[in-house]
């Protein structure tokens, strides 16, 4: 049966590629043309200045605020355009521009004084894609100058005050240390944790290693029928344990060959983004990788082995891969949780059931492993296994030849 | 001393609850012999065949094979009997050899003989080189030729063979009449088939069944029913019967 699928699959090239190279081109493609659409699409931030009678210092301000901004929009990679506008309903109603200052009468007075704060009006363009990006920008620029005229004002005050101290001392009087440990409480240094980070990565990306699966034993099983070489082969002397475990099989290599491209292509993906960013953040371990790879083919074993028995009962493929999506679904929820939470941390109420979530044994060996803890890592691929194996009994137990070989409701008998 | 290959005894089956697909039909064939089962569409035959086939289990009754209970061992049934469903296809990226092989392999776990048992099918196919070519390439004549190599070439105690021309040209149905009965005369196969084609049932069966309604009508050797019936063919007295039948 192996034998069968694997030559039948190796002459398929439209499915090999499918499957084998393009996950691999792209996510990472996806991801290169995010970059270069964004950093080609210009901000636009408008500055109006209001306080007419700020004379030259509103001039100097406004300028500093403008050169901030593009300080700060080169340092999170975005083309900017701050300009100058006379009038703030000008600003406000043109659809190109993603956020207005507006420097209100009255602003520099305030600003050059020791007993009042200056306000700057700062509205957003909502329906502007990038505006939160832009608000980040403005508001890095904002905070910049503010701490700066803070300064300013201390220094001023601890000289009348004929104190001895710098303003940064009195305007951040706590310092903070940060230090990383992790396990038993050891230091760890600080790529550990950028391996942690490359664990929910890698945890996350075991989701696209579901998806190719789903498919490929809805296509195993129904695609039988549907081709018509099903009752042949239900009615030559093999056992229907030894024949299902044959798709499984089957469907467990071509799974895995379809999840480790998809995994390489959601790893370059994010490196990419990361470099892009200028945060790579990603540290990829060789023994993590082994786990991550031994994990990833258990988890494909225990998908195919939970779907099939919904297969069974589907009547064509198209239904089959609509029942197997739910399957996709739970696993899509499972895995995307495991970006930001911490299971093993969660309150018993959510802890127990969702123990029983097969996937959830799937991402607890990584991050298990990562924490150093080998042995809770192997227990947890231990339980994999077994919902894998108690999940193929039951789909050995659902099959059953009428309902493969009949036709679904409404069909000739 | 005569043996009884195939025993279907009163077998009923009805489809959710409503369709009626067989009301009691029995059935006893000789070993050695081509056996047809000739009705018209929805008569029962295909359900008949894939409950001999092991593939589907009636309501009641019961089916023996050499002695064997197919509902009780269906696994041990299955290795005395081959099936050729009537909208049997082929794996269609794999060759016609390899078609072949991957049948051999499921009955016959010794490689050799397995690979012995590809050859005489791709012998009796008379594909000739073309077996090597990808068995989607093939005409319907073709593959269907391949299919009927494919369920005699393991050798089977009996052969269950639906509709086994049906949609071919001439040439490709002599062809697949000649195999059958080539086959069943050399290897003593037992052979059950069914078909609309009362011209082909005539020249290759032994006896006939006339089934309709999910019953079995009459049935006999082509001869005795035409004889029976005083008619020119086996396809009036087959009309004869029904008309019998109703009233």
């Amino acid at each position: 049966m192996v034998w069968k699928e694997l030559l039948d699959l190796g002459r398929d090239r439209r499915t090999l590629l499918s499957i084998a190279l393009l996950p691999m081109i792209m996510l990472p493609l996806l991801g290169a043309l995010t970059i270069v659409l964004s950093s080609k699409q210009s901000l636009k931030i408008a500055v109006v200045n209001e306080d007419t009678e700020g004379g030259e210092n509103t001039h100097l301000f406004i300028k500093e605020l403008k050169a901030r901004i593009q300080v700060y929009a080169e340092a999170f990679k975005q083309n900017c355009e701050a300009r100058e506008y006379r009038d703030r309903s000008e600003a406000l109603s043109s659809p190109l521009i993603d956020i207005v200052i507006v420097v209100p009468k009255g602003f520099t007075k305030n600003l050059t004084t020791l007993d009042r704060s200056a306000t700057l009006l700062v509205s957003k363009r909502v329906e502007s894609a990038k505006v939160q990006t832009a608000m980040s920008i403005v508001a890095s620029a904002i905070e910049g100058l503010s701490r700066e005229y803070s300064e300013r004002r201390v220094a001023l005050l601890l000289k009348i005050a004929e104190i001895e101290a710098t303003p940064e001392v009195v305007l951040s009087p706590i310092e903070v240390r940060v230090e990383a440990h992790k396990g038993a409480g050891l230091k760890a240094p600080s790529e550990e944790e950028y391996k942690f980070y490359t664990t929910r990565l890698l945890a996350f990306a075991l989701f696209f290693v579901v998806a190719p699966t789903v498919t490929y034993v809805s296509d195993a099983v129904m695609g039988e029928k549907e081709r018509k070489t099903i009752e042949a082969l239900l009615s030559a002397p093999i056992r229907y344990s030894l024949l299902l475990g044959g798709k499984l099989v089957a469907s467990c290599i071509i799974g895995l060959i379809a999840s480790i491209a998809d995994v390489v292509g959601v790893l370059i993906y994010f490196y990419l983004m990361g470099a892009y960013l200028g945060t790579s953040t990603m540290v990829l371990d060789v023994r993590l990788l082994a786990v991550h790879a031994i994990d990833m083919a258990v988890t494909v074993f225990v998908t195919s082995a939970t779907v099939t028995p919904v297969v069974i009962r589907a009547g064509s493929v198209r239904a089959a891969n609509v029942m197997a999506s739910m399957v996709v679904g739970m696993a899509l929820a499972v895995f995307f949780a495991a970006l930001f939470v911490d299971v093993e941390k969660l309150p018993k109420l959510y802890f127990y059931p969702i123990m029983f979530v097969p996937y959830t044994h799937s991402v607890l060996v990584i991050t298990s492993f990562m924490a150093g803890n080998t042995l809770k890592a192997l227990l947890h691929m231990l339980v994999l296994v077994g919902f894998g194996a108690l999940l193929y009994l039951v789909a050995f137990k659902s099959f059953n030849a009428e309902r493969l070989i009949m036709p679904p409701a409404g069909g000739k008998a | 001393m005569l043996v009884l290959a195939l025993i279907a005894s009163n077998l009923y089956k009805t489809f959710k609850g409503k369709v009626k697909a067989l009301q009691g039909l029995s059935l006893a064939i000789r070993e050695g012999e081509v056996y047809g089962l000739v009705g018209p569409n929805g008569s029962g035959k295909t359900t008949a065949l894939r409950i001999i086939a092991t593939l589907l289990k009636p309501d009641s009754g019961k089916v023996q094979i050499f002695g064997i209970d197919a509902l009780e061992s269906p696994y041990q049934a299955r290795k005395l009997l081959s099936y050729l469903p009537e909208e049997a296809n082929v794996y269609e990226r794999l060759t016609g050899w390899e078609n072949l092989l991957f049948f051999a392999r499921l009955f016959e776990s010794n490689r050799e003989r397995a690979l012995e048992m590809a050859w005489y099918g791709a012998t009796i196919s008379g594909l000739g080189a073309e077996i090597h070519r990808r068995a989607g390439e093939y005409s319907k004549g073709m593959k269907r030729r391949l299919l009927l190599a494919r369920a005699l070439m393991v050798n089977p105690r009996v052969a269950i063979l639906d509709e086994p021309t049906a949609g071919l040209d001439i040439f490709s149905s002599v062809k697949i009449r000649e195999m059958i009965r080539e086959h069943a005369r050399a290897r003593k196969t037992t052979v059950l088939l069914s078909s609309h084609n009362l011209f082909e049932v005539e020249k290759i069966c032994d006896r006939v069944g006339f089934i309709y309604k999910g019953r079995l009508l009459e049935e006999g050797a082509p001869r005795e029913l035409i004889e029976k019936y005083k008619v020119e063919s086996l396809e009036e007295a087959f009309m004869s019967a029904i008309k019998s039948a109703l009233h």
